[in-house]
């Protein structure tokens, strides 16, 4: 998309990327000066912790009644929260859904189309926006965007990152980035490692409140549990828990090699188990040092994926297409200060881009008009608040993965998807069809759906919200 | 590689057609079952059955493409092949399996991403290996007349060698440095340099 529309910026008129970026600059300037008396505002506001886990499917947890897989501290979060069912990304890979969680923003406007396409550190991150409002903020763990090492992140008082294995880090010593040093972590498995750093900024004296961003590398590939839990769930027999349409080769054939992930399915896929074991654990531990420090009633926890995962559904692996698997992400909420019914299951359709204007407004910071997404607010205040109607999906090709260029409309009940290249449209009613099998297209129903799907398609695409 | 022309009971010239085409044709006859097995097995509806069978045929067609030229080269060796003849067919399941993936992926790619596709490690490497598989077989095929007192020529000389090594290159280039990453990356901005 060479150009976009943004009406409620401009008034209707068209504008490339690099004016837009320009105008934001422009915008952000006069905002952040417009935030400067927040800072009083924040002494009051909640403690933000935002924990985001790498290819964690919305079902791989016991709340979700996951056959084998327990997540007592996930469980709890749910309990204590509003579950979010139907979450999903814009788009189905790392790099473009972290970007969008920051910012707040589709990845066409914020630039990071792929995992290949640079970070623009124009780009606004509501940790910014937070600290220039008085929080006191941290970004540790998995940054994961294209560039020359890690960015000089505005907005954060600690940065804890890896470069590591083109900023995909590693399960065991993985080297990081403490604040610009880098340093070894022998001896270190790094679900473990990027917790203790989190811990420890949580239980810094401090004076304003805080917001912590934890970006997890589990549970991506190699999918590697720690020692302990190497042979949790051996006596499963993994053949009866994967799809029907899968097969053990499925991780290697027709492209399935640039996923990472050569070896058979039910061996990842065991190992991803004990690896989302392992990072429900570790979130246990920070929970326990919430209520540790008696802060959990006054501290907002939230966890997400940053993507969904195929384990052979479609015969596919990895992400990056538009089905249910991929799309869908775990998202909970927790605010006991709040969040007057937990254990709420809330049933409206949201988005990565939601996470950042949630977090604005529940900070009490208005929403700056480039933001995409809306505050989740609300639907924590109300199960029968209003939920977006209908919302764009976009995957950009990203070379060699065997993946086309993607856009699609995820309606409350269909989603329509356009292709590039030659591969046809599909059309699927997700609620009589949820493994989106039947493709509905050249049926009578899905020939009268078309033309409305389409229509809302390109809406989308112009900038135009159905909330 | 040197032609060589010996004409004894170990290696008797055969006609065109035996020596050639019945391999070849034997050799893509059972590429497409192999390929159909695998790729239609999911369709079992016993999951035990099924999964035996994906999980077998599934390394099988691997190790055929990958491998099979380490049988084919020897065989039409002795069948008297030419060694135009034992290279073609050494590399004839290789080269379907690829454009049978180019066909594939030209869904989405354009004709020149579709023509770049072809230098992915996963192609470099079948091919290369290959060749040091036809280094590996000539090299046993002499010892092996040599053993019986017929070869007439040195065992190692520099093609074959070379070919060996040039496998062996491609090994570490495209799955050891860095576990295929390296590559991987040099192959993705050789890919944005081209097309973007």
């Amino acid at each position: 998309m060479s150009r976009i529309m943004f009406d409620s910026i401009t008034d209707g008129m068209s504008l490339t990327r690099r004016n837009l970026l320009k105008l934001c600059g422009a915008s952000i300037g006069a905002y952040v000066s417009h935030c400067l008396p927040l800072r009083a505002v924040a002494k009051t506001s909640p403690n933000i912790l935002f924990i985001l886990s790498d290819d964690h499917r919305w079902d791989a947890m016991s709340c979700m009644r996951h056959p084998i897989i327990k997540t007592p501290h996930l469980d709890r979060l749910a309990s204590e929260g509003v579950h979010f069912k139907n979450a999903f990304v814009t788009t189905s890979l790392c790099s473009p859904s972290r970007a969008s969680f920051l910012t707040g923003q589709y990845a066409h406007t914020h630039g990071v189309k792929n995992n290949l396409t640079v970070w623009n550190n124009e780009n606004i991150t509501f940790l910014e926006i937070l600290k220039q409002a008085g929080y006191d903020t941290a970004f540790i763990g998995k940054w994961h965007m294209p560039g020359k090492g890690l960015p000089k992140l505005r907005g954060v008082d600690r940065f804890i990152s890896f470069t590591i294995q083109e900023g995909q880090g590693r399960y065991f010593d993985c080297p990081l980035y403490i604040d610009g040093v880098l340093t070894e972590r022998k001896g270190k498995y790094i679900t473990d490692d990027l917790t203790d750093f989190a811990i420890e900024f949580i239980k810094t004296k401090r004076k304003n409140p805080f917001c912590l961003y934890l970006s997890h590398k589990a549970v991506h590939q190699l999918f590697l549990p720690p020692d302990d839990l190497k042979n949790l769930y051996n006596d499963v027999d993994v053949k009866q828990l994967l799809p029907e349409e899968s097969d053990p080769w499925v991780t290697t054939v027709q492209g399935g090699t640039w996923a990472g992930t050569f070896g058979t399915l039910g061996h990842h896929y065991l190992n991803y188990c004990r690896t989302v074991v392992a990072l429900d654990r570790q979130i246990g531990r920070i929970l326990r040092a919430l209520d540790d420090l008696g802060i959990s009633e006054n501290t907002v926890v939230i966890y997400a994926g940053d993507n969904g995962y195929f384990w052979g559904e479609h015969r596919l692996i990895d992400k990056r297409w538009a089905y249910e698997e991929a799309i869908r992400i775990p998202f909970i909420i927790r605010y006991p200060g709040l969040i007057k019914n937990p254990g709420r299951k809330a049933d409206q359709m949201i988005l990565n881009i939601d996470l950042a204007p949630t977090l604005l407004d529940l900070a009490g910071i208005p929403i700056p008009p480039f933001i995409e997404g809306n505050s989740l607010k609300p639907i924590l205040l109300s199960d029968k608040a209003y939920g977006r109607k209908a919302w764009l999906y976009e995957y950009f090709k990203e070379f060699p993965y065997n993946v086309p260029e993607i856009s699609a409309v995820r309606t409350d009940s269909h989603i329509y998807i356009e292709y590039g290249g030659r591969r046809k449209p599909e059309l699927y009613n997700v609620i009589d069809d949820p493994d989106e099998r039947d493709n509905l297209l050249n049926t009578h129903n899905g020939l009268k759906l078309k033309p409305e799907l389409k229509k809302l398609l390109e809406d989308l695409k112009m900038g135009k919200k159905y909330d | 590689m040197i032609e060589h022309r010996i004409e004894h009971s170990y290696v008797v010239k055969q006609n065109f057609v035996s020596r050639f085409i019945t391999p070849i044709v034997l050799l893509l006859g059972i590429y497409i079952v192999l390929h159909n097995l695998y790729f239609e097995s999911w369709k079992i509806d016993n999951r035990d059955v099924k999964y035996w069978i994906s999980f077998i045929s599934g390394i099988v067609l691997f190790v055929f493409i990958g491998f099979n030229s380490l049988i084919v080269y020897p065989v039409l060796y002795f069948k008297g092949a030419t060694i135009h003849e034992r290279i073609i067919a050494s590399l004839m399941v290789q080269i379907v399996w690829i454009i049978k993936e180019l066909v594939r992926v030209s869904e989405f790619f354009t004709f020149g991403e579709t023509l770049y596709y072809t230098l992915n490690s996963a192609f470099l490497l079948a091919l290369s290996g290959s060749f040091a598989f036809m280094g590996i077989s000539e090299m046993f095929c002499r010892y092996r007349l040599k053993k019986k007192g017929v070869g007439l020529q040195k065992i190692i000389t520099p093609l074959p060698v070379m070919s060996v090594i040039s496998g062996i290159i491609a090994l570490y280039i495209f799955l050891i440095w860095g576990v295929g990453e390296h590559w991987f990356y040099i192959y993705v901005t050789g890919y944005k340099l081209i097309f973007h």
